[in-house]
């Protein structure tokens, strides 16, 4: 059986029964919005236009040094063995596709985020005040409470962990969605919350690079 | 002139005349989620995979210092710099180092339009109470950039993270925006170890 009445997907012919048929009328094509550069990539079900990724390194950085006093985070009264270590952070950038950050209610205070499968290196710099000569050390962990990185330590008194790297850069394989979270280890005479001030606000910060 | 339609690419048309077209009746494909389409070099649809991530250097400096003569000491505003040591520096080309004091040694770098990730380390003898903040400067628009950071007394990270979205060439430097005490300036034989990065994302 023919035709001279058609469509091809959704291109019509025109008067002179012509039909122009662009990559969007192919039934397994869906384009929306597109823009210079996109290219089509396999939903699962469809052709659909998205910018490309995987050429450039995704990131998530949250610290950058603004100013808000640690009391604000948390109503602790100190920084306890194992407690959340909280960043400051407006505007954090986040280029990790399906990665989130979790912040403490309504404020700026970031308490941990979340990051799709894949690998990871992850950093952080972080900074109390002390109530005198001491030391206070910091690990990344996932929400079962796992140490998944590599220790930093901080202070002036660091006789039981002598030596420790004051920063954290530790390259980790995630193979689902986990949320990561920075946790104080061992405080020695860290100051308490109160009187924190604005020094982890403005002198933390933690850094995922997906590679 | 027109012409019976009969088939398109063995697509006949149903009884409405409309013929169902999609990509693998065009080319053979067989995608899994997140490939990507493109072409071959006979210009057919192809799949292909997204580019492995890359994160590049743009600018790379690991070094220490070798010596310093003078006698100054840290103060707010003192921008950081190092003894120039080629052989430990890397620059795509794109990136302008110069001065940031003193005469033939690097404080100041200059980066075109873009968006860039700066990681920097510095370490430097202090005295024995003394400790400064540093923190990424912006010298072309007077912003500062990162976390602020700690160097001397108290072991402290000594390590800066920002983030720079860069409209235009804007000049940089690692600035000093608080001292506590005295505190010596790259002394004789205590050698400054200085790591800074500049990473290109667009």
């Amino acid at each position: 059986m023919s035709h001279n009445q058609f469509k091809v997907g959704t291109a019509e012919p025109d008067l002179d029964g012509d039909v122009t048929v662009s990559i969007s009328n192919l039934s397994d094509v869906t384009v929306t919005s597109p823009s210079a550069g996109q290219v089509l990539e396999w939903s699962g079900s469809a052709w659909t236009n998205q910018a490309v990724s995987g050429g450039t390194a995704q990131f998530m950085l949250v610290g950058q040094g603004e100013s808000n006093a640690y009391s604000n985070a948390t109503t602790a009264t100190n920084i306890t063995d194992g407690a959340t270590l909280y960043l400051y952070d407006t505007s954090p950038v986040n280029t990790i596709s399906g990665a989130t950050i979790s912040k403490v209610g309504s404020t700026d205070w970031v308490q941990s985020v979340t990051l799709p499968a894949g690998n990871y290196i992850m950093m952080a710099t972080y900074a109390v005040e002390f109530s005198a000569t001491g030391d206070m050390s910091f690990h990344f962990q996932d929400s079962s409470n796992n140490v998944i990185s590599g220790l930093g330590a901080i202070g002036e008194n660091l006789t039981a962990i002598e030596n420790s790297s004051g920063y954290i850069q530790s390259y980790r394989q995630f193979s689902s969605s986990t949320t990561v979270k920075l946790c104080c280890e061992l405080p020695d005479n860290v100051d308490t919350v109160a009187n924190q001030g604005n020094t982890p606000s403005e002198q933390s910060s933690i850094m995922f690079w997906k590679v | 002139m027109t012409h019976l339609m009969k088939s398109i690419n063995t697509n006949t048309p149903n009884r409405a005349g409309d013929i169902t077209l999609n990509t693998s009746d065009i080319d053979t494909l067989s995608p899994s989620s997140g490939d990507l389409l493109g072409v071959d070099a006979s210009g057919d649809f192809a799949i292909t995979q997204k580019g492995a991530a890359t994160l590049p250097i743009a600018f790379s400096a690991d070094l220490r210092n070798t010596s310093w003569s003078g006698t100054a000491n840290y103060y707010v505003n003192f921008p950081l710099d190092y003894r120039n040591a080629s052989a430990t520096i890397y620059n795509d080309g794109t990136v302008t180092p110069s001065k940031g004091i003193y005469n033939n040694w690097t404080g100041t770098w200059q980066l075109g339009a873009g968006e860039y990730i700066v990681h920097a380390r510095w370490s430097s003898r202090s005295n024995a109470s003394g400790r400064i903040l540093f923190r990424l400067y912006n010298t072309t628009d007077s912003t500062y950039h990162g976390n602020y950071t700690r160097l001397g007394k108290g072991r402290a990270s000594c390590t800066v993270h920002a983030y720079l979205n860069l409209s235009g060439t804007k000049s940089f430097q690692f600035r000093v925006t608080d001292y506590t005490s005295q505190v010596q300036y790259m002394t004789r034989n205590y050698l400054p170890a200085v790591h800074v990065k500049f990473y290109r994302l667009s």
